[in-house]
């Protein structure tokens, strides 16, 4: 059960059913109330609940159940047998597809004063997740495995369905989820970021996902980078025109007003911290000296070799010119 | 016979060996925490504890030399000698002229004066002004509830701060000048071997080359 071994692309490709979605009259929510009836309801204990308030306010509901869950057209299909999984929902199926979206949308369209229009673009969002560490290094991953598929709304805020970090720490805060994708316990995180000081405090704040994707200046980048290149750097975010400025993150202002009391605080808490000391126009000017100084220093040395050199070749000898 | 004195003696050796040592610890681990970002394998950590434990030590080592020094006379050595703006510029002459044309130092090492008239300065600076700036924003740093939280609207420890990355950026050049000018232009007497083992043979109490400058 839920193991989902077929990779969600491949999905697509075998007889999803689009061809039915235009000459069959019938709205596919019709069917909805059924699934209902063991998935909110109690017909069945064994059954995985969904919030029904959330998914009627989602922005799925509209086009019903089997859209996604294509597969349980028939409801008589036992679909609770161990080895009768069903097909892993492929997103993109209908979201990389300008046609198919376009049809669904005309069979449902959203009534008017609806959030409709607050459009992310997702296909932007598919290629940068299919090109996250996650995605390439395991093929079982898919844009459920961090968001509630039934909760999804226009405009998305994180906060709805990731409860901010939990996306992210439901697997790399668990060994046994993590280990149904990589056969390994996950990497220390204590140990990852004890470069970070006042790191609970900065999890409450910031989201991983501020560090660990090329966002800068771009709102929900999916394109989780390898780890050599996450944001490490204080000033990112410590200063005025930082990476979290541009995300409209609700801390951007709590960081600001914090600006002046940073360096005080950073210093004070656990010891020396970096960057508090940093200053990149001195930096600059004390490296660009000490390079110079070695550069003096060498070509000192060279002149003097090749003066020695000369006065050798002149029969001078070494003590020179001495009076 | 009289026991001949060595160019340096014991203490300053001593001194000058585990104040080296010292240096380049500090340097290293103070690079690292200044650049420090991802901490890579948990360098970063060991770089604060090896820092903090170097930085009190080469404060210990530097009060050792301070009280040495009133107690053998060795502070004479960084009196300048007159006329100090004369010889100075003699002494630059030699660095940017005389040695490619091997030239004699002109003011040979003698145990009364070990220093010539530029490394008598840049010994001033860097002993009486720059290892006590470095030392007094260490420490502050070490203990920054000892710092007013701000100053004219600024946090107080940014100077402190500050003073210590451009302290630390001099002693950078410093070291630099010093390696080179030690290992190959200075009198064998004074070199490297000299401040190993002292130099006992060679030196009279006058100095084996007599006072007299070598170039005219
Ligand atoms: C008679 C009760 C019942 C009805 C009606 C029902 N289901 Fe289920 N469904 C279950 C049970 C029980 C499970 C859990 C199976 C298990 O854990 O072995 C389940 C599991 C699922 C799963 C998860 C399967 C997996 O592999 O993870 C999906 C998706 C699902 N149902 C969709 C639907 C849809 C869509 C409908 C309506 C068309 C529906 N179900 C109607 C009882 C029902
Ligand atoms: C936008 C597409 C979509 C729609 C619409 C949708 N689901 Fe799902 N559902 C998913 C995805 C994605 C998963 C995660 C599993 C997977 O990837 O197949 C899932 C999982 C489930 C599960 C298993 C959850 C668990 O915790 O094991 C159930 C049960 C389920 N859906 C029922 C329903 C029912 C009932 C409806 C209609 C009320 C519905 N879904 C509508 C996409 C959808
Ligand atoms: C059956 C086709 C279909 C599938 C499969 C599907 N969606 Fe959608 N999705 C739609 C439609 C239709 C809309 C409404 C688009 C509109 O009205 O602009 C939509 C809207 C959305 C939106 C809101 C877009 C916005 O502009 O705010 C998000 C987010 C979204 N889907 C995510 C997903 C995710 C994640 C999955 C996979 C779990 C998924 N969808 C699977 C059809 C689908
Ligand atoms: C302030 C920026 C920042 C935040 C916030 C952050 N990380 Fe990281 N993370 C990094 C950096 C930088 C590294 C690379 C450390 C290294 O090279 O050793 C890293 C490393 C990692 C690694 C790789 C560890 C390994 O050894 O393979 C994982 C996994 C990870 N982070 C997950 C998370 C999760 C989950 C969160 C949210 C709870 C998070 N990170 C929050 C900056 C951050
Ligand atoms: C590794 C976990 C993870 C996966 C997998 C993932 N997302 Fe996200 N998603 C996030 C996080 C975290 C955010 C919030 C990011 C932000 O707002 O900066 C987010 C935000 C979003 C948003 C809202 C963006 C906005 O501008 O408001 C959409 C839409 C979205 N994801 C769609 C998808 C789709 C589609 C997939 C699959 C292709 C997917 N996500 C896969 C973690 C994930
Ligand atoms: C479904 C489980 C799951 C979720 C959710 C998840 N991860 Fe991962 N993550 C993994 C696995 C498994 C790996 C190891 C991949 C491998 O090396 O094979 C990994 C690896 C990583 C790495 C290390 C990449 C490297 O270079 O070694 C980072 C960073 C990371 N994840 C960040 C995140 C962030 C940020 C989130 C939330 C937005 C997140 N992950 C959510 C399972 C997950
Ligand atoms: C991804 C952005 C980000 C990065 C990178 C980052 N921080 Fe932060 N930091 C924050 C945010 C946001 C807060 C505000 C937390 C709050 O007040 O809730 C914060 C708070 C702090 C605080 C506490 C300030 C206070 O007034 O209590 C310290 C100390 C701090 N950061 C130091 C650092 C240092 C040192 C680094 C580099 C190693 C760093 N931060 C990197 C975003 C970041």
């Amino acid at each position: 059960m839920r193991t989902i071994t077929i990779l969600g692309l491949l999905a697509a490709g075998l007889g999803w059913p689009t061809s039915a979605v235009a000459d069959n009259p019938i709205p596919r929510t019709a069917r909805d109330s059924e699934c209902f009836i063991c998935h909110a309801g109690t017909g069945d204990a064994r059954a995985p609940k969904i919030d029904l308030v959330a998914y009627r306010a989602s922005v799925h509901a509209l086009h019903g159940c089997i859209s996604c869950h294509g597969d349980v057209e028939d409801v008589s299909i036992a679909h609770d047998k161990e080895d009768e999984d069903l097909r892993p929902v492929d997103c993109a199926h209908c979201h990389l597809d300008e046609r198919v979206l376009a049809e669904f949308e005309a069979r449902a369209p959203a009534p008017a004063g609806s959030e409709r229009g607050h459009k992310v673009d997702l296909v932007r969002i598919i290629r940068e997740f299919d090109q996250s560490v996650h995605s390439t290094k395991s093929v079982q991953f898919t844009c459920a495995r961090c968001h509630d598929p039934h909760r999804i709304r226009f405009g998305m805020t994180p906060d709805e369905s990731l409860e901010h970090n939990q996306a992210c720490l439901r697997c790399h805060g668990s060994e046994l989820e993590f280990r149904t994708f990589a056969h390994r316990a996950p990497p220390d995180l204590d140990a990852a970021h004890q470069w970070l000081p006042n790191r609970d405090l900065h999890w409450r704040s910031v989201r991983c996902v501020d560090c660990h994707t090329n966002s800068e200046g771009v709102v929900g980048s999916h394109r989780i980078l390898p780890k050599a290149q996450a944001l490490s750097k204080c000033e990112s975010c410590h200063q005025e025109a930082s990476v979290l400025k541009f995300k409209t993150y609700r801390y951007a202002h709590a960081v600001e007003q914090e600006k002046y009391g940073f360096m005080n605080a950073a210093i004070l808490n656990e010891a020396y911290v970096i960057g508090a000391t940093r200053n990149q126009t001195l930096d600059l000017i004390g490296m660009s000296l000490a390079t110079l100084t070695f550069l003096g220093i060498l070509g000192h040395a060279l002149l003097r070799t090749a003066a020695a050199l000369v006065r050798r070749k002149r029969g001078i000898g070494p003590g020179g010119p001495h009076p | 016979m009289k026991k001949p004195t060595p160019m340096f003696p014991g203490w300053l050796r001593a001194w000058h060996w585990v104040n080296a040592f010292l240096f380049l610890a500090l340097v290293a681990t103070g690079f690292a925490l200044h650049y420090g970002e991802a901490g890579a394998g948990g360098y970063f950590r060991w770089a604060v504890l090896g820092h903090n434990a170097t930085g009190v030590a080469c404060t210990l080592a530097y009060v050792f030399y301070l009280a040495s020094m009133v107690w053998t006379g060795h502070w004479r050595q960084y009196v300048p000698r007159r006329p100090f703006f004369r010889r100075a510029a003699r002494q630059v002459r030699y660095y940017l002229s005389d040695i490619f044309q091997g030239g004699h130092h002109p003011f040979p090492a003698t145990v009364v004066s070990r220093f010539n008239p530029l490394q008598q300065v840049s010994y001033i600076g860097a002993v009486f002004l720059m290892f006590p700036v470095q030392i007094g924003t260490g420490l502050l740093l070490l203990f920054p509830l000892s710092v007013p939280e701000k100053v004219a609207s600024l946090p107080g420890l940014l100077p402190v701060a500050i003073g210590h990355s451009v302290t630390a950026y001099v002693f950078t050049m410093f070291l630099i000048v010093h390696v080179y000018l030690a290992i190959t232009v200075s009198e064998p007497h004074t070199g490297i071997r000299a401040m190993l083992f002292g130099d006992r043979k060679k030196q009279g109490p006058e100095g084996a080359e007599g006072q007299g400058p070598a170039l005219r």
